[in-house]
């Protein structure tokens, strides 16, 4: 297809470099919902193995219970009494209490079974609770096959700085991944919990011999996942505006990748991969011309390519087993 | 005299309630079933419901009126936008329901995929949405008309109203990879051209994407940038295009676009950012006529959207040819809808020799506090509002 841009003039000086931080930020933006998604599979596998495919509709549902509580809060007239930060707050611990709790039913109906079955049998078990969860969503939430417009948590001021538009819920929202995925790594690297979660990933059989309880660690990987899920869910929709019962889907599939890409298991790697597939999507779209179409193939086409010439991933530890 | 006094009773009984058997006989009329098929569910679900409300609408009020022989019954589908949903919709339509002639579809690719169902089983289909030139002119399926106006029409007029009368002389395009989209590309490049717009940038998402940053970067760092930014695209992804416009604090260019986002899903959706967005609408509908009167009286639910008048006007004009050569013979319907003049709340509608509509009315809108207006009626026309760079 003949694209007209090229024929506009080249990008020249200080505005090429206004457009590059421009992308940047949005890459970065993006990025960080990937992680947050990223980091749930990451912690999953390296816990105890398994993917859980139904990940990315676990933060999908994030977004939804983040509307459910929202609204409530307005039908019951909590919002108006409350100071309206306070009351965003309230939605999101709300949020992540719920998702956090729903991600462990479903480890312990729908994983926990299956815990020395062969991979394929949590594989398959998974990808049918995806398809529960967001048909669930498609048919009892209300009008829920149409795009749902999401609340406005955040301030929607924004500035001006060097040319750049900034928000401050756009600000707010980058800090909040940024300090969920910060204190994540310390949850895993620092305390004594995230020594029982990294145990159990070595050998659980040795762990559970040292007083670990393996079940109640299991039990915290959810939780901990879910929760990142559920907030990855809010901020998603507080950053695209609207939400539909399948952005887990994809979010699940980019999520996935990501931590593939940095190599499953390793949390530094889900950040990493993370960010890696949200700069080649966001750079393809905005500098290839007429590269927005393929973002999605750009995107996969770096996951295939790490899966062929690099299946550990960035910094994977684990070998992967083909099966 | 007694006995005869009470058999002539007898008689008069039995002769009056035979008489009363013969009448509600003759008022048994045969039903005719006429089918509808539109999103229900889904990203467009807003435009099908309204124009599902507005046939149902025309259905009953014909029955009502009872000047008809026949008696109609509306059998709704849903393509909830997809293809393959929309094929086994129109299938189940043609060879279970049997239904005489339908009126179908929102999106041009739903459409472009049930023309041939339609076409195989001889059924007459007229369109009530579905702007992509194709549909009508590819095949000329003897079976195929549409009531509204295509691509080609809706740019032109955007395209000569922005250029000619406003001066918004260069343009970046976004538009959606589905076959409604890329016909929107075309159109609205051919359209330009015609009246000395100048393209600066052309860019395809596919539906669903929902970040539209990266381009718009892109466009904004263009030398020299455009006054326009056009999306050829559905509700959904336009208004998300608005929304992160005016976070990128692109306020100062126009936006534009065609009947696929006229709804109000567009102005709910952007919220405060889309005001000053500028349209080519679907035929602006008085509050005060009667269609939206009867609509209001009849209690639906959902508003009847841009699309509504055009599915009302379908269904009378479907039923008005039924009336008068009957539903069985399919191809003489399909000729009859072909060469009918009629005139509904549209105005008149009369057919080509490829089944479009040479007169599906049109209205340029501009979205004002969260409504489209149509353009003369805001308070953009009289000057107390203005658009970007103006």
């Amino acid at each position: 297809m003949a694209n007209p841009s090229c024929e506009s003039e080249p990008l020249l000086g200080n505005s090429a470099m206004l457009h590059f931080v421009e992308v940047l930020i949005i890459a970065l933006m993006l990025s960080s919902t990937y992680i947050l998604i990223a980091v749930g599979f990451t912690l999953f596998f390296g816990a105890i193995d398994i993917i859980q495919f139904a990940h990315g509709d676990v933060a999908m549902l994030g977004s939804f219970v983040g509307m459910i509580l929202y609204a409530l809060g307005h039908i019951t007239g909590i919002a108006l009494v409350l100071p309206a930060w306070l009351f965003v707050i309230g939605v999101m611990l709300g949020t992540l209490v719920i998702t956090g709790g729903l991600g462990v039913l479903f480890e312990r109906t729908v994983i926990k079974p299956f815990r020395d079955s062969p991979m394929l049998m949590i594989l398959v078990a998974t990808i049918a609770l995806g398809i529960i969860i967001r048909e669930s969503v498609r048919l009892f939430y209300p009008e829920g096959s149409n795009p749902q417009v999401f609340p406005r948590l955040f301030p929607q001021a924004g500035f001006q700085l060097n040319g750049l538009y900034f928000r401050v819920g756009h600000i707010l929202i980058f800090g909040i991944s940024l300090l969920l995925i910060l204190t994540m790594m310390i949850f895993i690297n620092r305390t004594k919990t995230g020594l029982a979660i990294r145990a159990i990933s070595q050998n659980i059989e040795a762990a559970s011999l040292m007083g670990i309880n393996p079940d109640l660690a299991i039990l915290v990987t959810f939780f901990t996942g879910s929760v990142l899920a559920g907030i990855a869910g809010i901020l998603i929709g507080s950053y695209f505006s609207v939400v539909k019962f399948d952005i887990g889907l994809m979010g699940g599939i980019k999520g996935f990748s990501a931590a593939v890409v940095g190599g499953l298991g390793n949390f530094n790697g889900a950040i990493l991969g993370g960010l890696t597939l949200g700069m080649v999507e966001t750079f393809a779209s905005a500098y290839i011309p007429g590269g927005a179409p393929y973002k999605d193939v750009y995107a996969f086409i770096i996951v295939v390519f790490f899966l062929v010439f690099r299946p550990a991933g960035l910094l994977g530890e684990k070998a992967y087993q083909k099966v | 005299m007694k006995l005869l006094k009470v058999t002539f009773v007898i008689i008069a009984v039995i002769a009056l309630g035979l008489w009363g058997v013969q009448f509600s006989f003759a008022a048994e009329k045969t039903t005719v079933k006429i089918g509808f098929i539109g999103p229900l569910t889904g990203p467009n679900a807003a435009f099908g419901l309204g124009a599902r409300n507005s046939a149902d609408l025309a259905v009953k009020e014909t029955n009502r009126r009872g000047d008809s022989p026949y008696r109609y019954e509306l059998v709704v589908m849903d393509d909830a936008s997809d293809p393959s949903t929309g094929v086994a919709a129109a299938t189940k339509l043609c060879t279970i329901d049997k239904v005489a002639v339908a009126t179908t579809h929102f999106n041009s690719p739903v459409g472009l995929a049930t023309i041939h169902v339609f076409h195989r089983y001889g059924t007459p289909q007229m369109f009530w949405g579905g702007i992509h030139p194709d549909i009508t002119y590819k095949h000329n399926y003897p079976e195929v008309t549409r009531i509204c106006a295509n691509t080609i029409v809706e740019h032109n007029q955007l395209a000569s109203f922005l250029v000619e009368k406003l001066g918004y002389k260069t343009w970046s395009i976004i538009y959606d990879t589905t076959s409604y989209g890329d016909s929107c590309h075309k159109a609205v490049k051919d359209a330009l051209a015609k009246v000395g717009g100048e393209v600066l940038s052309a860019d395809g998402v596919p539906v669903g994407t929902q970040d539209f940053r990266p381009i718009l970067s892109r466009i904004k760092a263009l030398k020299p940038g455009p006054q326009v930014i056009y999306f050829g695209g559905v509700v959904t992804e336009a208004a998300l295009i608005k929304l992160q416009m005016t976070e990128m604090g692109m306020k100062n260019l126009l936006y534009a676009g065609v009947t696929g986002f006229d709804s109000e899903t567009f102005n709910k959706t952007a919220r405060d950012a889309a005001e000053g967005t500028v349209i080519v609408g679907k035929k602006a509908i008085g509050e005060d006529s009667p269609f939206v009167k009867a609509y209001k009286a009849e209690g639906y639910k959902e508003y009847y959207e841009a699309t509504g008048p055009y599915a009302y006007d379908a269904t009378n004009l479907i039923t008005a040819v039924i009336n008068k050569v009957g539903p069985d013979d399919k191809k003489l319907l399909a000729k009859t809808i072909r060469g009918i003049e009629y005139h509904g709340i549209l105005g008149p509608t009369k057919f080509d020799e490829f089944g479009q509509t040479l007169t599906g009315g049109l209205t340029m809108k501009v979205s004002q506090e969260g409504n489209w207006v149509p353009w003369d009626a805001s308070e953009y026309s009289t000057g107390k509002r203005s658009l970007p760079q103006k």
